[in-house]
């Protein structure tokens, strides 16, 4: 399993090098950026999996980089670093969806604790994002009479019924049925109704 | 004169001089207001009988509470009384005391003007000169009570051929001494005047008389100087003849100090007015003073700004200290401890803390008294600033383009004018952080330009808006999220102590211009 990998954007230079350097302490990689615009530039960097970010940026204040960065599609888990956080700049940061604020000085195990938890939450986006992406995947191999199939047989209908509906043979059924479990690697009728549900903003979509 | 009241209907230019009073004033007065009592008893008593009245002694009251013995008589002229009063024995030919009293007349006419502007020490030796001009009077001096408190009167001025009488002559206005109860002590007392009609007769003048017999006076007079109703000092003269003074001299003597009074009130209000506008400088002084107390403060007021801009910076450094120290420690504590790791936390501790050091090193000096102007080289200066700055350009990939000539050595505040530069640097800086898609440059250069350096930050960043231009340097105006509004009024301020000029233009298209000057030494 690869290393995560946390950005750090802060002005300053050893503010920057000393979080660096506790970040790497406990074996996480760190990609480190003086500048917001630095860090859009990076191709590399908008893959980690956690950002830590001072709030009062030059340039481009903190907050308004996390507008941004959720404009570019990009959900890794945001922690800020503030000098002095008052009650509605929290409220601004959370409701902008930061994960985490932490303000200076800080204790250094807040702040990797901060960031692991940041990072978990990061690795079951992922996993979510993953077998989401696998589920989706599945469904795109299905034929058109297979994916009309599918909501049928998770709603419960029995292979009669859906013959009936579908102005089909109840063999013709029994095959496609067959293909669609196969297919989405369902091994009883519960996982395909979960499979079903999941995908269901999908397929109305 | 009306008999049946005793009330006066007209009076001549002779009554006016004899009483003191003015034609008008004297018209339907009270004779009694003039002369005694029993005479004005015989007389009414006459003219009631319808018969004329004569008087051998008759005893008029003047205006300034003289009195004198004179003849009067009386008779029926159109229903109505006309009294003439005369002068008894008087010294000397009738023509010189005429001249005597015209001269005086018309001195004391013209001297009203000259007494509004001249000093009134001189009025007084120009009244003296004109009196003793008549050679029956041989001293006249103004005498006033000493100004240290003394008990014998200063003479503030005098004139005549017997001013030697005055050299150690004693006169005091205290009831208590021997020499207050002359007639100048009675006078200054009373606020009357007092005659010696004869000095060798007169038993008030005793105490004076050896001396008076020495320099040849026969009369003196005392006449009240007075100044919004108080006696302040007394116009003395002295007469060569027993007798020397009628009603008519002592009238004009009257008149002459109303005059020396007025001259006296005019010195004190322009000695008021004096102290009025001695006020209004000792106000205009701690007014003065109150704007160098308010320069302190606002030179406070900006230590602490700097301060506080100061300890933000400092902050960083501690900060990154704190965190390098925790990191070396994690290093040190892996089940693999890493002594590289460690060692560069350690170093870069070290490094943090010289940093703090040298932010702290410049906070004593901004609080180090004034503003230290010396001779220093700019652009050695700028380029140590230069040092700092480009690694930020460098992190924000800013092309940095320095052009600095060799203005020799400017007068001021190295310290102060390098953290001008380094903020001038660090907004352009910052407002290059907002271009993304195209080179960012910044360009610092100095030049000489006449007697001055010239000094000039530029970038093509988005440039200031024209109402924000406006406001550039009013405290707490800014445009930026996490601005404090503080560096360019701070900058300018510093600038502007060194005797310089900072100050903002467009750049066209785009960008800002920052330009300040600084004498060169």
């Amino acid at each position: 399993m690869t290393r995560p990998t946390v950005a750090l954007i802060d002005d300053d230079a050893a503010i920057r090098e000393a979080v660096s350097s506790l970040l790497r302490s406990v074996d996480l990689d760190v990609l480190a950026f003086p500048s917001v615009a630095a860090f859009l530039e990076d191709k590399a960097a908008l893959d980690a999996d956690c950002l830590l970010l001072d709030i009062r940026l030059p340039g481009q204040s903190g907050l308004d980089f996390q507008t941004e960065l959720q404009a570019r599609g990009l959900r890794a888990p945001v922690i800020f670093i503030t000098g002095h956080a008052d009650v509605p700049m929290t409220v601004r940061a959370m409701k902008a969806g930061a994960f985490g604020l932490i303000e200076k000085p800080f204790r250094d195990q807040d702040l990797l604790d901060a960031v692991h938890a940041a990072l978990q939450n990061d690795r079951q986006r992922r996993e979510a994002e993953r077998l989401m992406k696998a589920l989706q995947d599945r469904f795109a191999t299905l034929t058109e009479r297979e994916r009309q199939l599918m909501p049928l047989v998770a709603s419960g209908l029995l292979n009669k019924q859906i013959a009936t509906r579908l102005g089909v043979s109840e063999i013709t059924v029994k095959v496609h049925r067959a293909n669609l479990m196969r297919k989405m690697g369902a091994k009883t009728l519960a996982d395909l109704i979960r499979m079903s549900d999941r995908l269901t903003p999908y397929t109305q979509g | 004169m009306e008999a049946s009241s005793g009330e006066i209907l007209a009076a001549n230019r002779a009554a006016e001089d004899f009483w003191g009073y003015d034609a008008a004033d004297l018209r339907g007065r009270p004779l009694s207001d003039l002369v005694d009592a029993d005479s004005v008893e015989a007389f009414l008593g006459a003219a009631r009988e319808g018969r004329n009245f004569a008087a051998n002694s008759v005893t008029i009251r003047q205006i300034s509470g003289a009195s004198h013995v004179v003849t009067c008589a009386a008779r029926a002229v159109h229903g109505a009384w006309a009294l003439a009063f005369r002068e008894p024995g008087r010294i000397g030919p009738a023509h010189e005391l005429r001249r005597l009293n015209y001269a005086l007349n018309a001195y004391a006419r013209s001297s009203a003007a000259l007494m509004q502007t001249g000093e009134t020490r001189s009025v007084m030796e120009q009244v003296c000169r004109a009196i003793v001009g008549q050679e029956v009077y041989v001293l006249a001096c103004v005498a006033l009570p000493a100004a240290d408190g003394a008990p014998w009167l200063d003479y503030a001025a005098a004139a005549g051929p017997a001013t030697g009488y005055l050299d150690g002559l004693r006169i005091s206005a205290s009831a208590e001494l021997a020499e207050g109860q002359g007639a100048t002590g009675m006078t200054l007392r009373s606020g009357a005047p007092h005659l010696i009609r004869d000095t060798r007769k007169d038993a008030s003048y005793a105490l004076w008389r050896e001396r008076g017999a020495r320099y040849g006076v026969r009369s003196m007079v005392s006449v009240p100087i007075t100044v919004a109703g108080a006696t302040v000092g007394a116009l003395l003269v002295y007469a060569a003849r027993p007798n020397a003074f009628g009603p008519t001299e002592l009238n004009l003597f009257w008149r002459l100090c109303q005059a020396i009074g007025l001259a006296l009130t005019m010195e004190q209000d322009r000695r008021r007015l004096g102290q009025a506008e001695e006020a209004r400088r000792l106000a205009e002084a701690r007014a003065s003073a109150a704007n160098a107390q308010w320069q302190r403060v606002s030179r406070l007021s900006f230590i602490g700004e700097f301060a506080a801009a100061l300890a933000h910076e400092i902050s960083q450094p501690l900060g990154a200290i704190e965190i390098n120290a925790q990191a070396g420690l994690r290093w040190l504590h892996r089940p693999a401890p890493d002594l590289g790791e460690a060692g560069a936390a350690l170093e870069r501790i070290g490094r943090d803390a010289k940093r703090a050091h040298e932010i702290v090193a410049r906070t004593r000096a901004m609080y180090r008294g004034e503003t230290a102007a010396a001779p220093f080289d700019l652009r050695e200066a700028v380029e140590d600033v230069l040092v700092i700055t480009r690694e930020r350009c460098a992190n924000d990939r800013i092309a940095l383009e320095v052009a600095l000539e060799d203005v020799g050595l400017v007068l001021g505040d190295r310290i102060q004018a390098q953290q001008v530069v380094f903020n001038l640097i660090a907004n352009a800086a910052d407002a290059l952080g907002d271009v993304s898609g195209r080179p960012r440059h910044l360009k610092v250069t100095i030049r000489r330009q006449g007697d001055k350096a010239l000094a000039c930050v530029e970038d093509d960043g988005p440039g200031v808006a024209a109402e924000a231009a406006e406001r550039l340097f009013d405290r707490f105006f800014t445009t930026k999220p996490q601005g404090l509004g503080l560096g360019l009024p701070l900058s300018r301020r510093i600038i502007e102590a060194q005797g310089g000029r900072l100050w903002f233009e467009p750049v066209k298209p785009q960008g800002a211009r920052f330009l300040f000057t600084l004498p060169l030494a």
